[in-house]
């Protein structure tokens, strides 16, 4: 969806289609969205607005490995932050081999602003390049063979699927981080606070789940379909 | 109803055990999909009591007329997501014509906790009623759960019997609660709805196309994760 194609306006955010959808790369929830998201998308003839959302290091701290075998504390806070952690990572772990993926879980907090960048230069690109920037960084970080963090190899990814890689690094080295901080602080502005989340018909939802009521939303009004935006 | 082990919270002699508490938005919401599923396949799900100790997790607050907080202990990203929280409860309750206030504090249910362990061994009809009476009068901000005369009315009005629920709720009915509560961390439990299927825990009624799977046999491909799609 290149820059001008414009369609939907939500306070200071620009959107391309009426499907838009926040995801971090480092968050499972997101990964395990991806698929049924596409689906949805295919099935209504729609374009996903993929972009970024970078979940700060303590609102997703659950999602790295956890110790299985710790015994839990005394203290009820940090037990119920244990007992959740632990069901939310077996949850994303049935519902990842149920989609068929591999999902090996970074041992320590990663800074996925190089892949949030990208995936805003992505955008600038025509679709559907930011659907299989979005599939293959996913796939690849979450079976461990991709460095988010090393801006080589995310250029090395966008090389392999036939784009511009040096179009990304110029892009991640100058007007890359305002743009990551403007669109960071407008999705803060309407309270994304976690991800995958949806912003459709006005509204956020988060977590695959609304997927049937995000449908109706998108069925019930007058939709355009992705043949009537080329 | 069926036996509870409070030293073992996944155990039942039921197909699926149902873990609940009165307060919870997302327990209201679930409710009727879960009685649906009862009906379904004819069987009988072993309900429980989940008592969530919110203040522990989620701060504490109260607030007053219109919503203005009046005190409170939560930090802004707590405020986020119990925000959030009620703006997706309430959304999904208008849908189903359900009523759901925000609560002004955060109240003890274990009264209306030990109501529904006491409305376990009774006619299954009264049973339903008292939920329903339960959570449609709470989130109306019409019951006092945290008082015990109040959930004794409430019995009687589902048409339960209440001859020895006071002396249940001081005695039997405390200690099998407060047991109960002592083992759900240790057992992975931590929110409600919780459904135990197969001896695996699924917490929230996304889950609920899953269990209907299991019920009707399994054929074919488990289902993802789903709210309800039975919109107007």
């Amino acid at each position: 969806m290149s820059e001008g194609r414009k369609l939907y306006e939500v306070g200071e955010l620009e959107l391309a289609s009426p499907l838009a959808v926040f995801v971090d790369v480092k968050s499972a929830n997101s990964f395990l969205a991806i698929k049924p998201t596409q689906a949805l998308a295919d099935e209504l003839g729609l374009h996903v607005d993929w972009r970024p959302y970078v979940m700060k290091d303590s609102a997703y701290a659950v999602y790295t490995e956890q110790p299985r075998d710790e015994p839990l504390p005394e203290d009820v806070a940090k037990r119920h932050a244990m007992v959740r952690a632990r069901y939310i990572i077996a949850d994303q772990d049935r519902y990842a081999k149920q989609q068929g993926l591999t999902l090996i879980r970074p041992t320590r907090t990663v800074d996925s602003d190089l892949f949030a960048m990208g995936l805003l230069w992505a955008r600038k690109q025509p679709p559907p390049f930011a659907d299989r920037y979005v599939s293959a960084s996913f796939e690849r970080f979450w079976r461990q063979e991709l460095d988010i963090e090393s801006i080589d190899d995310m250029a090395s990814l966008i090389q392999e699927l036939n784009e511009d890689a040096e179009g990304f690094t110029l892009y991640v080295l100058n007007a890359g981080p305002g743009d990551l901080e403007t669109n960071q602080k407008a999705l803060d502005d309407i309270n994304v606070i976690d991800t995958p989340t949806y912003l459709v018909a006005d509204d956020i939802f988060i977590g695959r789940q609304h997927l049937p009521l995000i449908k109706w939303h998108l069925t019930r009004g007058s939709v355009e379909s992705k043949h009537n935006h080329h | 109803m069926h036996k509870i082990d409070p030293s073992d919270p996944l155990c039942s002699d039921a197909p699926v055990i149902v873990y609940t508490d009165i307060k919870s938005p997302y327990a209201f919401l679930a409710k009727d999909l879960t009685y649906a599923l009862e009906d379904k396949y004819g069987v009988l799900f072993d309900w429980r009591p989940l008592t969530l100790d919110i203040p522990s997790y989620l701060g504490n607050a109260k607030a007053g007329e219109g919503g203005k907080v009046l005190e409170g202990d939560r930090s802004p990203r707590q405020w986020a997501w119990v925000k959030y929280a009620y703006h997706d409860a309430k959304r999904y309750a208008s849908l189903r014509g359900l009523t759901l206030l925000g609560p002004r504090q955060i109240w003890d249910s274990s009264p209306a906790s030990i109501g529904l362990l006491w409305m376990r061994d009774q006619d299954r009809a009264a049973f339903r009623k008292y939920l329903d009476l339960a959570f449609e009068r709470f989130f109306k901000r019409e019951l006092t759960i945290d008082a015990p005369m109040e959930i004794e009315k409430l019995i009687v009005e589902a048409g339960g019997e209440p001859e020895g629920f006071a002396e249940y709720f001081e005695g039997e009915g405390h200690r099998i609660h407060d047991a109960l509560q002592a083992a759900l961390h240790p057992a992975g439990f931590y929110g409600v709805p919780s459904f135990v299927i197969g001896g695996e825990i699924y917490f929230g009624r996304e889950h609920l196309p899953y269990l209907d799977w299991y019920l009707s046999g399994q054929d074919g491909p488990a289902p993802d994760i789903a709210y309800e799609a039975s919109l107007p």
